[in-house]
């Protein structure tokens, strides 16, 4: 759910035209919409999230294009070989709109397909963003149905498959400033969050989607940040997700964390805030540990805002310290974000304005101490709520 | 005045000091004679606004082009194309290392027509230039500011939105909107070629960016939805390229021209504009030597005034000279004069210029845009460059007009103050300067026309026009002579006492009025060489129209650029047509413009066995054009026309390389054909060896042969009929096109007239002034003639059979001049710009025509001086009291 | 027989801003064959005269009679008319028009009146003949010496038989021996042809030869003289009620 969410803040989050490609769907689904009423339903019919449906790889790391929403997600903490600290996020995502187009042509638009690229310089406190927006075209941009193969105008993330399999990810901005050139080696095979990778988003039927993730892949490869170059090493999480329709109303926000601790357990766990100031009950996380995944409900964790650094561009006023309790695993987590000022404003233009960033973590285990890193994402902390703005 | 007694004058009483001098000596006498004043500065401001007019006219024909340019190529710094048939957009999947360099956008770029409904009325037609772009990836390159209403905005809007969605979006700018109150929603109709495709408003772009192309005629669709609307799917027309900050373009272009593969051509944007202006280079060129002459008028009025000034004056600037003002002094003074008209001249000459320009672009642009590029019809505003153009053309010619009559006055010795020398030299005689300048400036002439183009421009021939245009001036002289000593007893017995005065008259004006006669006959000589030329050229035209235009109807799509566009005409349209009984044969006809040799020509493809069978082309070279022409089927032959075998030098037999996507490849010229349609070089190929060239292409214009006994018009309507309305197609008959043809041809032409109706009146003004100034100056004679008994008709008959003397010789005169001239430009300055071979005809009917009106003209002009002398006072017959 | 009547002339013009007044109340008459001096100071109204009964210029009082009739009712156009018929000019410029030959400045009278222009040249070489200049009839005026051009000039005021040939000056230009042979031509002129000859003049020589010589000062006749050898004196009672009204304070 958390997923879904995260994944439509992204999808506005790339810088300016984001909200082209959010209003297409929007606009995609009133086509459907028209279209299924004329009985049309065969050409339109984007495929909605099938409970019965047994997610399995590597076929499932490739595209969905069935489905109307896919993205693939990556975050992680690297480290330079002389000690200094990133923190990058590379997404893909595949937004469906219009699933026939009668235009022959090979530039008619049946995808759009996003990506955003964003390093956080620990160090220099810097925080880096690129973009990039396509059609599929004559093949610019694309999503393998084969294999895990997502590219988009020179970025890409492959799987080179064999005995250990690992993703490969590239991207360079424009100005060459920003670049990335990562292998990724997974540890431990995919989580399947909510019922077998089945996640139930809204209370509708079909508002649901198909979601996995890896949630640690040992990272190398080279970052360039302002241009220098640094040979990285360190931990990679990597989320999928596929489905038609799960937008739900009414949500104001929501604060989730991925965390990879240093005693090899994974967590990611998210509220979701109404509009009403209430927890959705729909927010939940995983822990993933030696023992397997565990679901969290909503009733499972706490999480308590703490310090709040206000930005000042927007205004808004983001907690950037938090306390994440999971009495029933014995966990009580310190958070503190890696730099205070990871803040993503993408201008009057979609008055959507957000925070996602890396994250220290310390705290217990059963009494025992344990620490480790992350992301931490937070919207709807600036602006209208994210249901109007999603509309 | 008379000598010995002191003066009155002005020049009596002034200081010598050179201001007050001009004030006194000058200034005021221009004063005093405000009617030569005034159509001295009258006739320099109408030279002067000829010039201006032109050059702001050939300025808005490029400049709507350049501006186009500008606004369509925004901030690209390198295109890709493949010259005329665009890219296959797979190949652009191998250009991934483009990247490298910057961002890159795909682009259809087309002219297109579009169609508005009005309530009732025929629907609104207008051609507008279509972009299609992927805005996803455009928006660096291109400003696309959404208004509504009069606010800007946000980009990121439902427009946009509906352009990716939309197969059928399509946003159109502020003024094309609000001209045909279109608003977002609304539907409109896009015909490119035979297709039409109905389309939605979905928003309106500022009058920013490509937005400002051609007045707001600019359609922005999506790439896909423009491909599929004016059918070129699977092709861009270019990839546009924006360099990363600080990479250089000469590099990048070097390096990617190597990269690319054969066939693609790397260039800026602004080299199409330098194309551009090359192609319009010759036309604009003869339009500039054109206007010239309306300035060469004007500048042999200032002579004139000038001359006339010192000639009157003689005995006061003897005075000036006898109080001790220096020589240096009297030229300073003389020059001041035609300074000072001049000044005015041009004061009113760059407004008015401004104001004739707009006329000029209303009939240069549809020529323009009917043979080169499609222009905007609107004149540039008046900038202080072409106010500082009328001064820098105008002032220093005056100077020069004026200097030698100057030069003259200064020569005169302090005794011309005391003799009393009769005004008029009545005992002209012919120097024989007047004899050999002429004849060495003819011979001159006869030389310069001999010697080829300079950069494609007439050069030689245009200095050779003007060696016989001066030489035509010098000779006036000696012409009057000639009048004068063997046409008064005609004058007399055809024109009685008013006839024999007049004869006497003019002859004893010959210093005095062989300038303004000169000026005039000029005018009438270019008038006539002109209209030789033109009638030429049209039956010229009209015979090759004649002999090539074979075919029984015409079907051509509607096109809204004067570039030949490609494609159009579908298969399947193409087999309606076919499959009417009456039609025997279809010859298909598609042409693509493509750079050569730093200009840009056109490539056709025809069917040449339907040709050949049908006939219908005029060969040059060889002789046996036909057989060499069927040799080019299934061979890498052309043919090609006239003016590309002229401009590139290619005969028979030579091999040309033409821009193919494979890359260059040489073609063998098999023959050479007269073309009168374009001056921008054909090259035309079989159907067949197009295709294996340039890949399958669709004709956009078919004709058709029909059986012996089928009537066109039925045929023609049965076409119709079976084509329906969707299909925009135009039918038109032999008889329809050939009037079309010349309708064009007549309409290219108008501007030529219309600058030299100007010159004519202009030199019609001059010699009006001139005569006026004769009569002011007769004032006594013509008092002396009402004394012994010449009534007020006789003066005035007088004076109207002197002009309408002057008029006859000036024409008679223009005629022989001008006989010589239109061989020039039709032998050698229309071959060079152009590389036409045109046929001599003299129309007979026009010039007969023109010579009448010009001496009614003439006569006309000399009515108000007439009236004038007849209200002489009696005293005014010096000598009496 | 009387050929010129004038009667109570008066003419006034402005000059600058005053008004002069060139004639004050004038009468004089003239018969034909007379040969009638004016003499006077510069200013006296000689010119202003002459220009009256020439008709070239129309007085603010009094009449003109010309062959008895009254010039005060012809337009301009009938006045030159009657000019054309009826009075020769000449002047002390000679005024011929430069731009054609002598033959053609004789005959231009008869040119102007419509004659055939074969039979107008004959007159003219014919009146050339009479007054010397035959052998200059090809010549341009310009080229003629003085005299020459005053007996072209007399030759053009008679060619076509005017009833009144009026001269201003007409040796004011000339030396004395050139000015001699005119005076003598015009004479012979007038007493041949019968035309009545008014002439205005400095010269007291000149003065001597007429019959009667009329003194005019300030716009007024002050004295008339009538030559022994004339053949009419002028009558004197005209010349008296003028020289009475000249005379009243």
């Amino acid at each position: 759910m958390r997923r879904q969410a995260g994944g439509w803040r992204r999808a506005r989050g790339v810088v300016g035209a984001a909200v082209v490609a959010g209003a297409l769907v929007a606009s995609g689904e009133q086509v459907a919409g028209q279209e299924e009423s004329r009985g049309d339903a065969d050409r339109t019919a984007w495929k909605s999230a099938d409970p019965g449906y047994t997610l399995s790889f590597p076929r499932d790391h490739a595209a969905h294009p069935g489905h109307r929403i896919e993205w693939w997600y990556y975050t992680g903490n690297l480290h330079a070989s002389g000690g200094r600290r990133f923190g990058y996020q590379l997404t893909f995502f595949r937004f469906g709109v219009d699933l026939q187009p009668v235009n022959p042509s090979r530039w008619a638009v049946r995808d759009l397909y996003m990506a955003h690229f964003a390093v956080t310089d620990v160090e220099n406190r810097g925080h880096h963003v690129a973009e990039r927006l396509n059609r599929a075209g004559i093949g610019w941009a694309g999503a393998s149905t084969e294999t895990l193969h997502v590219w988009n105008d020179g970025w890409s993330v492959t799987l080179e498959e064999g005995d250990s399999p690992v993703h490969r990810l590239t991207a360079t901005s424009d100005d060459g400033g920003l670049a990335l050139d990562l292998r990724l080696d997974p540890v431990g095979p995919p989580v399947l969050h909510g019922v077998n990778g089945f996640s139930q988003k809204g209370a509708e039927v079909g508002n649901a989607s198909h979601y996995y993730s890896l949630t640690r892949l040992r990272t190398t490869g080279r970052l360039v940040v302002d241009g220098e170059v640094a040979d990285v090493r360190g931990l990679s999480w990597m989320d999928h997700e596929f489905g038609t329709s799960f937008l739900e109303p009414a949500q104001a926000g929501w604060d989730w964390f991925s965390i990879q601790l240093e005693d090899g357990t994974d967590l990611m766990v998210y509220v979701m805030r109404r509009t009403d100031g209430a927890r959705d009950p729909r927010s939940s996380g995983t822990l993933v540990s030696r023992a397997g995944a565990a679901h969290l409900r909503v009733d499972d964790y706490r999480l308590t805002p703490g310090r709040r650094w206000t930005s000042p561009s927007s205004g808004a006023a983001y907690p950037v310290t938090w306390r994440i309790e999971i009495p029933p695993h014995g966990l009580d987590l310190e958070v503190t974000a890696a730099v205070d000022a990871q803040e993503l404003e993408t201008g009057r233009s979609t008055g959507v304005t957000y925070w996602e960033g890396a994250i220290d973590v310390r705290g217990t285990r059963d009494g025992v101490p344990v620490a480790g890193s992350g992301y931490l994402e937070m919207t709807g902390y600036a602006g209208a709520p994210m249901s109007t703005v999603l509309r | 005045m008379t000598a010995g007694r002191p003066s009155p004058s002005p020049a009596a009483r002034v200081s010598p000091a050179p201001a007050g001098l001009f004030r006194t000596f000058i200034a005021r006498n221009l004063r005093q004679q405000p009617l030569r004043s005034a159509a001295t500065v009258a006739s320099l401001a109408v030279g002067v606004a000829v010039v201006v007019a032109i050059q702001l006219s050939n300025a808005s024909s490029v400049r709507g082009f350049s501006t186009a340019l500008d606004a369509l190529a925004g901030r690209t710094s390198l295109e890709l194309t493949v010259p005329g048939v665009g890219l296959d957009e797979t190949r652009l999947a191998n250009l991934g290392w483009l990247r490298e360099y910057g961002l890159v956008s795909p682009v259809i770029d087309a002219d297109v027509l579009l169609e508005i409904a009005t309530d009732g009325a025929a629907p609104a037609l207008e051609a507008v230039r279509l972009l299609g772009v992927d805005i996803l990836r455009d928006r660096p390159f291109r400003d696309y500011p959404l208004v509504d209403g009069d606010a800007p905005r946000l980009v990121t809007t439902q427009g946009f939105l509906d352009l990716l969605t939309d197969p059928r979006a399509v946003i159109l700018t502020r003024p094309f909107t609000l001209r045909h109150g279109l608003a977002v929603g609304d539907p409109v109709t896009l015909v490119a070629g035979e297709r039409t495709v109905s389309l939605r408003v979905t928003g309106i772009l500022g009058d920013e960016g490509p937005a400002r192309v051609l007045d707001g005629n600019f359609a922005l669709m999506d790439i896909a939805a423009a491909q599929w609307a004016v059918g070129r799917l699977g092709r861009v027309d270019r990839v546009d390229v924006r360099l990363a900050d600080g990479v250089d373009v000469a590099r990048a272009e070097r390096e990617m021209a190597a990269r690319v593969p054969p066939g693609i051509l790397v260039r800026r944007p602004s080299s199409r504009g330098a194309e551009v202006e090359r192609m319009l280079r010759a036309f604009q060129f003869n339009l500039t030597a054109l206007s010239l002459i309306a300035l060469l008028v004007g500048l042999f009025l200032v002579y004139n005034t000038v001359s006339v000034s010192v000639i009157t004056r003689r005995s006061e600037i003897g005075l000036l000279r006898t109080l001790g003002v220096a020589r240096r002094a009297v030229v300073g003074l003389f020059l001041g004069e035609a300074a000072a008209l001049a000044v005015l001249g041009c004061a009113l000459g760059a407004p008015l210029g401004w104001l004739l320009a707009h006329g000029a672009v209303r009939l240069t642009s549809s020529t323009v845009s009917q043979f080169w590029i499609a222009s905007s019809a609107t004149v540039p505003p008046l900038e202080p460059r072409m106010v500082g153009l009328a001064f820098a053309v105008g002032l220093p010619l005056a100077l020069v007009a004026a200097a030698a009559p100057a030069l003259e006055a200064a020569r005169l010795t302090p005794l011309a103050a005391v003799r009393r020398d009769d005004d008029l030299d009545a005992r002209a005689r012919l120097s024989r300067r007047s004899v050999a300048g002429p004849l060495a400036l003819f011979a001159a002439g006869a030389w310069l026309a001999a010697q080829g183009p300079v950069g494609g421009l007439p050069v030689f021939g245009m200095l050779a026009a003007l060696a016989v245009v001066l030489g035509a001036g010098m000779a006036m002289p000696a012409v009057l002579f000639c009048f004068r000593r063997w046409c008064g007893a005609a004058m007399a017995r055809w024109l009685r006492v008013e006839g024999r005065l007049a004869h006497a008259n003019l002859g004893s004006a010959i210093p005095r009025l062989s300038i303004s006669v000169a000026a005039l006959a000029v005018s009438l000589a270019m008038m006539t060489a002109i209209a030789i030329m033109v009638g030429s050229f049209r039956e010229t035209v009209v015979y090759w129209v004649g002999q090539t235009l074979q075919a029984d109807l015409f079907v051509s799509t509607a096109r809204g650029s004067p570039a030949a566009e490609r494609g159009g005409i579908s298969a399947a349209t193409e087999a309606v047509i076919a499959g009417h009984p009456a039609v025997e044969a279809i010859d298909g006809f598609m042409g693509m413009d493509v750079p050569y040799g730093g200009s840009t020509i056109t490539v056709g493809a025809g069917r040449f066995a339907t040709r050949l069978e049908r006939g219908g082309l005029l060969f040059k070279d060889p002789a046996d054009g036909t057989a060499a022409m069927s040799s080019a089927i299934g061979r890498d032959r052309v043919v090609v026309s006239e003016a590309f075998s002229l401009k590139y030098d290619a005969g028979a037999g030579d091999e040309v390389q033409l821009p193919t996507p494979a890359g260059p490849t040489p073609f063998e010229v098999a023959a050479v054909y007269f073309d009168y349609s374009s001056d921008r070089g054909l090259v035309v190929m079989d159907a067949g060896t197009f295709e294996r060239h340039f890949g399958p292409e669709r004709p956009s214009g078919l004709t058709l042969y029909l059986a012996s006994g089928a009537d066109p018009q039925t045929v023609r309507d049965e076409l119709n009929a079976a084509l329906g309305p969707e299909r925009r197609l135009f039918i038109t008959t032999n008889a329809a096109l050939r009037a079309a043809v010349l309708r064009v041809f007549d309409a290219t032409f108008a501007i030529t007239y219309a600058l030299e109706v100007i010159a004519v009146g202009v030199s019609l003004f001059g010699m009006a002034a001139t005569l006026l100034t004769l009569v002011l100056e007769r004032r006594r004679e013509i008092a002396m003639l009402r004394l012994v008994g010449a009534d007020s008709g006789q003066l005035r008959r007088l004076i109207v059979v002197e002009a309408g003397v002057l008029g006859a010789l000036t024409q008679a005169v223009g005629l022989v001049v001008g006989l010589a001239l239109s061989l020039i430009l039709i032998y050698v300055i229309n071959v060079q710009s152009f590389g036409w071979t045109i046929q001599f005809h003299l129309p007979v009917g026009f010039l007969a025509q023109a010579t009448v009106a010009i001496v009614a003209a003439a006569a006309l002009a000399g009515l108000y001086p007439a009236r004038l002398a007849a209200r002489f006072e009696l005293g005014d017959a010096g000598g009496i009291s | 027989m009387v050929v010129l009547e004038a009667r109570d002339l008066r003419k006034r013009y402005r000059r600058g801003d005053t008004e002069v007044t060139a004639l004050d109340g004038l009468s004089l008459t003239s018969e034909a064959g007379t040969f009638t001096a004016v003499v006077g100071p510069s200013g006296c109204g000689k010119s202003t005269l002459l220009h009256l009964c020439g008709a070239m210029d129309r007085p603010s009082a009094g009449e003109v009679r010309l062959d008895g009739r009254s010039l005060a009712d012809l337009d301009d156009d009938a006045l030159t008319r009657l000019r054309r018929d009826r009075i020769g000019f000449v002047f002390q410029f000679f005024n011929l028009l430069p731009t054609l030959t002598v033959a053609e400045n004789i005959a231009l009278p008869l040119l102007l009146g419509g004659r055939e222009p074969s039979a107008a040249m004959a007159r003219a070489a014919a009146w050339a003949e009479r007054v010397g200049v035959s052998h200059r009839l090809d010549h341009a005026p310009p080229q003629l010496s003085g005299g020459e051009a005053q007996r072209t000039a007399i030759a053009r005021a008679v060619v076509h038989e005017p009833a009144l040939l009026i001269a201003d000056e007409p040796t004011g230009n000339l030396d004395s021996g050139n000015g001699a042979r005119i005076l003598d031509l015009l004479r012979e002129v007038n007493r041949r042809s019968g035309a009545a000859l008014l002439l205005a003049t400095h010269d007291a020589t000149v003065a001597a030869a007429a019959d009667r010589t009329v003194e005019m000062h300030d716009g007024r006749i002050v004295r008339v003289e009538s030559r022994s050898g004339a053949r009419e004196p002028a009558p004197a009672p005209e010349l008296a009620a003028a020289d009475a009204k000249g005379s009243a304070p």
